[in-house]
């Protein structure tokens, strides 16, 4: 099912974006564009229900959804193995199982504080991408990485979308990193 | 199940990094209260209160660690987004706080008997004590360590203390004044009330660490 913001206004405190009215279908890419403080993190955690909505609401969002942003994913003192049992056993409920991502086996018994921010980001887009979400909400997923590895996620991304829903959030000097039939929406519309 | 399985793993480790402190605290409070004890027979510390007193503090030092893997990974939001179930979080911490707090009180009687010989208590009553007493403590820990990692420690003083306080009395009159039934009844009671409890106002608190 689509996911519908209706007349959706949020902020915090005297930061406060629009009302916004627009709907997600249940797959595909979508670009958040803008500059920083545009609102784009404030809609992503409008969604996943950090932040009360100043007025509106959101229809259709179906929890678990996979999360990526400012904070890690990962519990600072595990290994990036542990880490991947415990999340893939929280989300074990629904599905039958899930398989380690063969591009992160090189970190697996490196504890998650001793990753650098780009491996750290890489391990949990890889993971959250393994664990079959049906919805992936990331606020800035490529900001830490390396050229290569920016385009590489979001090759990856893309072909994850065909199935799923991703919503991400970008800088536009970032968008040259997605083809032009990405779906955009640009935060600087937003008063 | 299996996401409660998951939980159940990584409080088990959390509280295994526990208990050694928090024995060591046990220990080292019956230790001071001994040494510092008046000389005259007739100021001494009843064995009773020092229990009580050394298990009190050293069960705080467990509920303080509760959530925290969480809390120093700020991920606290992950449970929202993979749609846990509250009740699951909460049974795994309050399972593990009983696993832990049976231990911490067997030792600390243990650690008792050596300081205060000699000891002609029911070691069967003892040993029903270590079960029961913690079963009422266990809930109300998992919610007062949920409640420090915003560090907002004068809830303790509000809600922890009124609470756990009628289950400390009531184990000081179980040991000082013999096995009553009205006191075990009232320590059941507290465990009733405690569970419930605990399960009501941990989701509020709980919504309220995965929001800003």
């Amino acid at each position: 099912m689509a996911i519908q913001l209706q007349n959706l206004s949020l902020g915090i405190g005297r930061f406060q974006r629009g009302p916004i009215s627009f709907e997600f279908p249940d797959r595909g890419l979508f670009l958040l564009v803008g500059p920083n403080g545009s609102g784009k993190t404030t809609l992503l955690r409008t969604l996943v229900h950090r932040l009360p909505p100043l007025s509106g609401a959101v229809h259709g969002l179906k929890f678990p959804v996979g999360v990526s942003g400012a904070e890690s994913l990962l519990m600072r003192e595990w290994t990036v193995g542990r880490n991947w049992e415990f999340l893939s056993a929280l989300r074990r409920n629904e599905t039958t199982s899930f398989a380690f991502p063969e591009e992160m086996r090189a970190h697996r018994d490196i504890p998650s504080h001793h990753l650098s921010q780009g491996t750290r980001r890489k391990v949990e887009l890889s993971m959250l991408m393994a664990l079959g979400f049906p919805t992936l909400l990331l606020d800035e997923p490529l900001a830490p990485l390396d050229q290569a590895s920016r385009v590489q996620y979001a090759a990856a991304l893309q072909k994850y979308a065909e199935e799923h829903l991703v919503i991400l959030s970008t800088h536009e000097s970032d968008t040259n990193l997605w083809p032009s039939s990405v779906k955009k929406f640009s935060m600087e519309t937003l008063s | 199940m299996k996401s409660f399985g998951a939980l159940l793993k990584k409080d088990w480790h959390n509280h295994l990094q526990s208990i050694g402190p928090a024995l060591l605290l046990s220990g080292s409070l019956l230790l001071l209260i001994q040494w510092t004890q008046s000389p005259s027979p007739a100021n001494h510390v009843a064995w009773e209160s020092a229990f009580c007193l050394s298990f009190f503090v050293a069960s705080m030092s467990v509920f303080y660690r509760s959530f925290g893997q969480e809390h120093a990974s700020q991920n606290f939001q992950i449970y929202t987004a993979f749609n846990i179930a509250r009740w699951k979080i909460l049974l795994s911490q309050s399972m593990l706080h009983l696993w832990t707090l049976i231990l911490l009180a067997g030792s600390t009687f243990l650690l008792t008997f050596i300081f205060w010989p000699p000891f002609d208590y029911s070691l069967s009553h003892i040993a029903l004590l270590s079960l029961f007493f913690p079963l009422c403590l266990a809930p109300l820990g998992a919610l007062l360590g949920l409640m420090l990692q915003r560090e907002r420690e004068f809830l303790f003083a509000i809600t922890y203390l009124p609470l756990a306080t009628p289950i400390f009395l009531g184990l000081h009159q179980l040991l000082s004044q013999g096995f009553a039934g009205i006191w075990l009844r009232v320590l059941f009671s507290f465990a009733l009330v405690s569970g419930f409890l605990s399960f009501f106002v941990f989701e509020n608190y709980f919504d309220e660490l995965t929001k800003e």
